[in-house]
């Protein structure tokens, strides 16, 4: 029997095929089932290999050299797909790079990333155009050398997602911005300029430049706005004055051409208007023979031309209003209804001449997607705050507000108390409506002082529902009474990155001369170095983040005494999470000191606290060093670099610690902890990164 | 608390805590499912290449956790191997492949960059038809295609 059940398991084997196995039945019925044995059946299986996933290629790339990667490209056809789009894909253009036209002749066409590091002229764009047709991201520099007229076409031909534009002569900057919207596909846009004098444009032109590029989504804008803003409150501008003649030429469509000779007007090839969204368009090409009239009338809706030819008799009837003398996109009536849907971040920087109620009056109504938002308004002296409650109200979704330099006085002498009791106001009340989507706040230099003797902590103006939700909070330069400071901490449940920095200060000791200040806009005399009360942690209330903080940054925050950095220990000790952390040299320096001391009594728990503290472990992985200061926290240029004794004892506290960076041009370690280092923990990086 | 974990091939291995989470796979399984006694299975992964990651975990089980942004930090790209993970890389070609695929399913980082280095390694300073021959890989390209390759890359050859 078992003899039989092996036979038929044999023959259930043979007549049953394995995968790759068909059985096909032939035609002639005396005949038998033939297997028909597949030809992958036949090939071992294919293994997968590194090589066939492309994240582990890119991996691998990563450590190959150019040559290498060049050898790899010869390889197959699938190394090739591979390889050439990390090998040509970014393409970096330099002034002195002679080569680079042969170069994108050949590769052009794989490159989807292109830097020029230079004001690219005609010819550069109509080679990048002519052969980098699938760039999805550019960041280019265009000065006088590019005409506004091929810039313009060189946009429009172009597929970009992604720019950076770099403008550097100012006069044709709105030119250039309007160019911009010939990207049907835009996505993100950051214009810097970087002139002697800054490049302005209209305010009320941000509003239309943003109607013009409907699949925006990011914003970046380092550019001045200069002017008035009374259109924003008109729904057309004020008729021109009459031209003493009608223009004589027009440009049109060959198309949809009528004429007939003599009466009617000769018309020229085809061509694609200039701008996009034009009532009228006017323009003299130098090759029609004189006295022949063409035209073309553009109209609304956006992007939709539709050409009209007139007949000498009517261009002679036509007034200017029908044909207005402009020529682009910046000429239009300004529209406040049309929203921008798709803007979801905004920064604007160097906002240092616009008058910002205005402006945000008419643009953030139109703004409803809005979730990241940066306000930075230089060296503004005042006014700054005006424009603030159109923004809450407005934008529902905000959920990462940063504002610098908010009616800040940086001249106590500059000092206008009544401008400053009404900023008060609107800061106030604009902090109290932050919504309670915001989950990443940043305030920097932001004033809110009510110029009594109490100074207030603006922190506490934020509703409990927003503290709640909280993810990331960045306050540098406030006011900074800390009793406020710890009761704002208490009510943040969800806070994962703490930034405490650069604490507004005056250091005076009694004796210095008394700078004539108007009262309290800064917290001057003993203020900066009272004590460290809400790093008390055993004594206060915990935090509710405490557990949940990943990174604190406490640069600049002088925490001078010994029980006090003490006490900070043991909050560290109390964040399980925390990964990484920013401390100066000397703040580094206080903490190995208070390591080894004894707490100050507190109600008989010192002993505990301070086993806590001795046996200290922390899981940073990395420690960042800012710039060492003279004026803060009475530090010394001496003291920003750690000895051997003091880098070991730091490791020892926090062991996990895999890199070291620093901000600034001085090295943080001396040479003999550097020479430590190299030899004991040679994996641990010493970084300089930028500030 | 050991942690059991089954290979593709049913065979289980028991390792600490500590060790099972040098896998950030095994380390959310872990926190997602709570600590128990039941084996984690990793259907991708055979007993042969398993028990060489776990070789490498119980050897780096004290290194510090990379972050995120050093992993991509250019400055932090060198082709160096520490003498340890070179020798262990001393396989043959196959298993290389298994343990950079196992690494990368299990996301092991520090595995997945030694093995990437590694492979980087072997292709480094070599002909195409060398790096064919290395790894086995036919040429596909017609004459037409090799040529107009050639010529694609002729501005390199400067370089």
């Amino acid at each position: 029997m078992a003899k039989e059940k092996v036979v038929n398991a044999i023959k259930q084997a043979i007549t049953t095929p394995p995968k790759g196995l068909e059985r096909t039945s032939c035609s002639d019925s005396s005949s038998q089932d033939l297997l028909f044995v597949s030809d992958t059946w036949m090939q071992p299986p294919h293994r997968t290999t590194p090589f066939d996933l492309p994240e582990l290629v890119a991996i691998i790339i990563r450590y190959l050299g150019f040559r290498d990667k060049i050898a790899c490209l010869f390889v197959c056809r699938r190394w090739h797909e591979f390889f050439r789009n990390h090998v040509f894909g970014e393409q970096v253009l330099h002034k002195l790079d002679a080569q680079y036209p042969t170069r994108l002749q050949a590769v052009g066409r794989y490159a989807r990333d292109l830097k020029a590091y230079f004001a690219v002229g005609d010819l550069d764009l109509s080679i990048v155009s002519t052969h980098c047709p699938n760039i999805l991201a550019l960041d280019v520099e265009v000065d006088q050398y590019a005409t506004d007229k091929n810039f313009e076409e060189f946009m429009e031909c172009m597929s970009i997602q992604h720019l950076v534009l770099r403008i550097r002569h100012r006069h044709s900057a709105h030119k250039r911005l309007a160019s911009v919207t010939r990207l049907q596909r835009i996505k993100s846009l950051d214009v810097r300029s970087f002139c002697a004098t800054a490049i302005c444009i209209q305010p009320e032109r941000l509003v239309t430049l943003l109607q013009a590029m409907p699949s925006l989504s990011s914003l970046f804008l380092n550019i001045q706005f200069q002017g008035q803003i009374d259109r924003l409150y008109a729904p057309y501008p004020s008729p021109p004055t009459p031209p003493q003649q009608i223009p004589s030429v027009f440009l049109t469509d060959a198309a949809s051409s009528s004429s007939t000779p003599g009466e009617h007007i000769t018309l020229p090839p085809p061509r694609t208007p200039y701008w996009s969204r034009l009532s009228g368009f006017f323009k003299k090409p130098k090759e029609f023979a004189e006295g022949s009239l063409q035209a073309v009338q553009v109209q609304e809706p956006w992007r939709t031309f539709i050409p009209r030819v007139f007949t000498t008799e009517e261009l002679r009837r036509l007034t200017p209003h029908d044909v207005p003398a402009s020529h682009g996109l910046f000429d239009q009536p300004l529209d406040l209804t049309t929203a921008i849907p798709s803007l979801t971040t905004l920064h604007v920087f160097e906002d240092s001449t616009l008058e910002f109620g205005t402006l945000a009056n008419a643009l953030f109504p139109l703004l409803p997607s809005l979730r990241e938002l940066v306000l930075d308004f230089g060296c503004r002296r005042d006014g700054s705050s005006k424009g603030l409650a159109a923004v809450i109200p407005n934008c529902p979704h905000l959920q990462s507000l940063t504002i610098y330099n908010l009616d800040c006085v940086p001249d106590p002498t500059d000092y206008v108390p009544a401008l400053q009791v009404d900023a008060q106001k609107v800061v106030k009340s604009f902090l109290s409506n932050l919504p309670p989507t915001l989950r990443e706040l940043t305030l920097k230099r932001v004033y809110v002082d009510d110029m009594k003797e109490k100074p207030a902590n603006i922190l506490l103006c934020i509703p409990t529902e927003t503290r709640k939700h909280l993810h990331k909070l960045v306050a540098e330069r406030l006011d900074h009474q800390q009793a406020a400071t710890h009761d704002f901490l208490v009510g943040c449940q969800s806070l994962r990155e703490l930034r405490l920095a650069e604490f507004v200060s005056l250091q005076r000791t009694p004796s210095s001369p008394a700078i004539p200040i108007h009262p309290p806009l800064y917290y001057s005399t003993n203020s900066l170095y009272q004590r460290s009360d809400y790093f008390l942690g055993s004594i206060l209330e915990p935090w509710s983040c405490t557990w949940m903080l990943e990174c604190v940054d406490l640069e600049g925050y002088p925490i001078i005494e010994q029980d006090a950095m003490a006490a900070w220990l043991d909050r560290l000790a109390r964040m399980p999470r925390l990964s990484k952390l920013v401390l100066s040299v000397h703040q580094v320096k206080l903490m190995l000191k208070a390591r080894g001391q004894r707490i100050p009594s507190v109600d008989g728990a010192d002993d505990v606290l301070l086993q806590h503290v001795r046996q200290l472990r922390l899981n940073v992985v990395s420690v960042t060093a800012p710039p060492p200061r003279i004026n803060v926290g009475r530090m010394h240029w001496s003291e920003g670099t750690l000895g051997e004794s003091e880098l070991r004892e730091l490791l020892e506290m926090m062991p996990r610690v895999s890199s070291l960076r620093y901000i600034g041009h001085v090295y943080p370690l001396f040479h003999d902890a550097a020479r430590w280092l190299e030899e004991n923990r040679p994996h641990l990086q010493v970084l300089h990164v930028l500030q | 608390m050991p942690i059991t974990l089954l290979s593709l091939d049913d065979v289980q291995f028991k390792v600490d805590k500590e060790v099972a989470e040098r896998s950030i796979l095994i380390k959310n399984m872990i926190e997602d499912v709570g600590e128990s006694d039941a084996p984690i299975p990793l259907p991708n992964v055979s007993s042969s290449v398993l028990k060489k990651v776990i070789e490498y975990c119980e050897h780096h089980r004290n290194d510090p956790v990379q972050t995120q942004d050093e992993t991509d930090d250019p400055r932090k790209r060198s082709n160096d191997i520490e003498e340890w993970d070179m020798k262990f890389m001393m396989v043959d070609q196959e298993m290389l492949f298994e343990i950079i695929l196992a690494a990368n399913y299990l996301d092991i980082k520090p595995l997945l960059d030694v093995g990437c280095k590694t492979v980087a390694n072997i292709i480094k300073g070599k002909t195409p038809e060398e790096i064919r021959k290395v790894f086995n890989i036919v040429n596909d390209f017609t004459p037409e295609e090799e040529a107009q390759i050639k010529k694609e890359n002729e501005w390199a050859e400067d370089r």
